[in-house]
């Protein structure tokens, strides 16, 4: 399987931290939250659709809204794929990062 | 009010509903108007409304490379359908795409100059704080609008509150530079020592806050310091300019040419440096003088929060204060420095002529006129080309594509078509444009392709492709699948012939009043190069003295068997320079501003001027006071003398206390410019003030002459380069700035009828092929070459004879609107326009014959073979 990109990942943790209320505008906001970038809503649905078609991601239908012309919100939340990519994706960093310190990072001298 | 709040702007709204396809389109617009709603309830709208165009915008990239990335294998099939088609007919194509690139690469020339005249000094970062004073002289019969003002204003200025920072400027300064060994001729302003404080120039060496302070401190561009100094460093050296002084540098401006700017110069000295000079009398008094409004500029900054109404509005009050007791009436205005390019024009420019502030929205126009030429010729020709894709549609649709995807399809084509031609259109906009446009090119910054451009190059072909495949994208995509499989003649494109007649026609109505209008300014400005002047600037040849003393001068060369005759003179007339002083009558109490041409007694016989009564002026030397003034007829007119006789030995004053005596008056000549008519005009003897002198010299030798004036020279000035023209050429060179707009117009004009015939070329091809049975059977029935000819060309000299009868009075009209505004004109006659319809049938009927000729003499045997 192939690696999570920067942006999948954020929006996976993203929605692990909204739990059960994830649909675009509230990943958009955890998003702004956590990283302080202000996303558009093509980057992130763009994305969100890569990671549903990648099975990453599970959409599920809520009620219809009249404030939406009678549309349902779309909720997004993790498969069991994501979780195991989210934690690949850990361990990944873990054994990237073994050894280093970013104190050693700023003198220059990684042993 | 509360109501609107929530309801998002419906343009972006739109535009990205319809390229979100293939996404969550509505939650992410419901997402979009969630937030909008949340944000703009309970506060000012438009605010918001400008929240949600950025939203939008930028969402627009990700979404449409997402659509681009799931549609990869579509696009590709019809990246290749495309591909294919351009290769199958390789005359549409090539018609095609010659045609939108060349329409395409004008665009984008004037895009790019557009981009340039978005406005001069737009680099300086105080630029909405900056104004400067212009002026208004009004006398009883002339308004003088001059970007100038008096320099003891900006004492006055300094009072007023809101003012930050006054910076007075003055031009004409400069002359021939020398430091050590090398010399060269400069050009550049006295300023203020606040000038880089206002101004974003940047120093690159030296102190800004002082650069300007001392007296005769002057500050280098770049360009003139690397000419001098090479790459050392010249901050404290003394460069010497002549007739002024010794300058010591203190200052190095970064590349200042490359800047867009309404100030040009090579070097700047310091306003302290004028007290000196004008004691030593070497400038006219402009210090302290309220009336010298010929070349100094009143430049400030306000503070942040100062509004320049009320500073504009204090003006008055000075006017009155110090112009009491004159004639004319002063006024005073504020310009703010973003208005001054593109922006009115005034005399007395700083440095450049202002653009037009029309002008962008000018080539606009004529850009889109192109533009939709030569779309034109990509719909013509798609329709036309139609029913052989009727049945690749027609499969299509019985396969299950919608008429969303076939509209897609033809769009995707058109587009594809709009960026190869973009390709060429670059290349041609790079190498080819820049030689017909050279003139103009010079003033814009062309080798900044910044990213911008680029984007909008892009944009642009890009609504070029849509526009152009719209027409038959709608049209084809309507097809039904089982008419068009079944029988293909019951296809409404047939029905469509009218619309790409009616195109075909637009082309050449277009056409015919760009050609009109060519013709007619060649011949005005041919015109005008043949006026009578008023005086003879045959084999005058003039040279510029650059501070050299004309007497020393004329003394090393009037002996010279090539040259006949010497005078000199302070200007040019007819080169677009003019002087002008108030003058009146001593026995009488009106005044006028009257021109005046600064001569010596040399001149009119030297230019063929004819007195017409009195005599000419005596021998004078330099010291000698100024006591005589010879009055054109126009000028004995204008102060009511009855008869130029009656004005000899009249007093004349010119300014407060100049006496002058009239000793002759001379015919009428045109002074002022070409395109002006005669004014009233005074000419007087002031030798310090010589500019040029004047040599006429003999027809048949003039290159040994021109050798001998150019060692002289070399003797007397060694350092400056020496500049000479023949009048001829320089009443001619005037027109250079009308000639190169000339060259643009007659190749744009080219390029227009170069689409057009190739639009016509490609209907009377294509038409010819569906008709090769026709004319094979035709033959076979005893019809002969010229009867074929005739009955396939009828339609195409039917279209071309109604586009110019359809243009010719719109043609009249335009011309006649544009000649109206010039003085000295040519008539609108019969021959202008029997000149451009021959050149419009003969290219046409060319085309059209060479086709239909050729396939009339096919032999029947190869067109109906296969049936």
């Amino acid at each position: 399987m192939s690696y999570l990109t920067k942006n999948e990942e954020i929006i996976l943790l993203s929605i692990l931290r909204i739990k059960d209320d994830a649909y675009g505008v509230s990943i958009k906001n955890q998003i702004e939250e956590s990283t302080g970038n202000n996303w558009n809503y093509g980057l992130l649905y763009a994305t969100l659709d890569q990671l549903v078609k990648k099975g990453l991601l599970i959409k599920r239908e809520g009620k219809p809204l009249s404030e939406r012309g009678g549309r349902r919100k779309i909720y997004y939340s993790l498969s069991k794929m994501g979780w195991k990519a989210l934690e690949e994706a850990h361990k990944l960093k873990e054994v990237l990062w073994d050894g280093i310190a970013i104190r050693s990072l700023k003198k220059g001298e990684i042993s | 009010m509360n109501d609107h709040h929530s309801t998002p702007p419906k343009i972006p709204k739109w535009i990205l509903s319809n390229l979100a396809y293939r996404i969550e389109k509505y939650s992410l617009l419901d997402d979009l108007e969630e937030e909008f709603a949340l944000k703009s309830s309970g506060q000012g709208k438009t605010a918001f409304r400008t929240w949600y165009w950025i939203q939008a915008l930028r969402a627009i990239p990700s979404v449409m490379l997402y659509a681009l990335f799931r549609n990869a294998v579509m696009a590709k099939n019809y990246a290749t359908i495309a591909l294919r088609n351009i290769r199958k007919h390789k005359a549409f194509s090539f018609i095609n795409i010659m045609g939108l690139s060349i329409g395409i690469s004008l665009c984008l020339f004037v895009i790019s100059l557009i981009f340039f005249m978005r406005g001069s000094d737009r680099f300086h970062d105080k630029k909405d704080r900056i104004y400067r004073v212009i002026s208004k002289a009004i006398s009883e019969n002339e308004i003088y609008e001059s970007a100038t003002a008096p320099m003891p204003l900006s004492a006055e200025l300094e009072q007023v509150p809101g003012i930050e920072t006054v910076v007075r400027i003055k031009r004409n300064f400069g002359g021939a530079a020398v430091y050590k060994e090398k010399g060269f001729l400069v050009n550049g302003l006295y300023a203020d020592k606040d000038f880089f404080r206002v101004f974003s120039f940047e120093l690159e060496l030296g102190d800004p806050k002082t650069a300007l302070l001392e007296p005769y401190s002057i500050a280098l561009t770049q360009e003139v310091a690397q000419k001098f100094f090479g790459y050392s460093n010249p901050l404290g050296e003394v460069l010497h300019i002549q007739d002024v002084g010794a300058f010591t540098i203190t200052g190095v401006l970064k590349e200042v040419s490359k800047l867009n700017t309404h100030m040009k110069f090579d070097c700047l000295a310091s306003v302290s440096t004028l007290a000196s000079l004008e004691n030593q009398k070497k400038i006219y008094a402009s210090l302290t003088n309220w009336k010298n409004l010929n070349d100094n500029y009143v430049y400030f900054l306000i503070h942040e929060n100062a509004s320049p109404k009320t500073i504009e509005e204090l003006l008055p009050g000075i006017v009155e204060k110090h112009y009491k007791n004159e004639e004319d009436k002063y006024q005073f205005s504020l310009q703010a420095l973003t208005k001054i390019s593109p922006g009115k024009n005034l005399a007395n420019n700083l440095s450049t002529m202002p653009i037009p502030p029309e002008a962008p929205l000018f080539l606009c126009i004529i850009a889109l006129i192109i533009m939709i030429i030569a779309c034109f010729n990509y719909t013509n020709l798609s329709l036309a080309k139609a029913l052989s894709r009727a049945k690749e549609v027609g499969i299509r649709k019985t396969i299950g594509a919608s008429r969303n995807k076939i509209f897609t399809q033809f769009i995707g084509e058109s587009v594809t078509y709009a960026l190869i031609a973009l390709v060429i259109a670059f290349f041609l906009y790079k190498l080819l444009l820049p030689r017909f446009f050279q003139s103009i090119l010079l003033h814009v910054g062309m080798e900044t392709l910044g990213l911008g451009l680029i984007f909008s190059f892009v944009l642009f072909s890009l609504i070029i492709g849509f526009l152009a495949g719209i027409i038959p994208a709608i049209l084809i995509s309507k097809f039904n699948p089982t008419d068009v499989l079944k029988d293909i003649s019951k296809t409404k494109v047939f029905s469509r012939v009218n619309l790409r007649r009616a195109l075909v026609v637009t082309q050449f109505f277009v056409s015919f009043i760009f050609i009109i209008t060519t013709i007619v300014l060649f011949k005005q400005i041919n015109f005008q190069k043949n006026t009578d002047l008023g005086f003879q600037a045959e084999n005058i040849l003039n040279v510029e003295l650059q501070g050299t003393d004309y007497e020393i001068f004329k003394q090393e060369i009037a002996d010279y068997p090539g040259i006949s005759m010497v005078s000199a003179c302070a200007f040019l007339p007819a080169t677009g320079t003019q002087a002008a002083q108030n003058a009146k009558r001593s026995d009488g109490t009106e005044s006028y501003k009257l021109d005046f041409m600064i001569i010596d007694n040399n001149f009119i016989p030297n230019l063929g001027l004819r007195l017409v009564a009195g005599r000419n002026f005596p021998k004078t030397t330099k010291t000698e006071k100024e006591r005589f003034v010879i009055l054109n007829e126009l000028a004995v007119e204008r102060f009511r003398f009855a008869l130029p006789g009656d004005a000899i030995g009249q007093t004349i004053i010119f300014g407060d206390d100049i006496q002058l005596e009239v000793i002759g008056v001379v015919n009428n000549f045109l002074s002022r410019s070409t395109e002006n008519l005669a004014h009233p005009l005074a000419l007087r003897v002031i030798p310090e003030h010589f500019g040029y002198a004047n040599l006429k010299v003999i027809t048949d030798e003039q290159e040994p002459t021109l050798l001998f004036l150019e060692t002289k020279w070399k003797e007397l000035q060694p350092y400056l380069p020496f500049r000479y023209a023949f009048f001829e050429d320089q009443l001619g060179s005037y027109y250079t700035g009308s000639k190169n707009a000339l060259r643009g117009l007659s190749f744009i004009t080219f390029l227009m009828i170069l689409i057009a015939f190739f639009g016509l070329l490609g209907m009377v091809i294509y038409d010819m092929e569906a008709r090769v049975k026709e004319i094979g059977i035709r033959k076979v029935l005893g019809a002969s070459v010229a009867d074929i000819i005739m009955v396939t060309s009828k339609s195409f000299v039917l279209l071309l004879l109604l586009a110019t009868a359809l243009a010719i009075p719109v043609a009249w009209y335009t011309n006649h609107m544009i000649l109206q505004s010039i003085a000295n004109r040519i008539e609108l006659g019969f021959s202008i326009f029997a000149q451009g319809l021959l050149f419009m049938f003969a290219l046409g009927f060319l085309i059209i014959f060479s086709q239909t000729a050729k396939a009339a003499s096919r032999k029947p045997v190869d067109s109906l073979r296969y049936e």
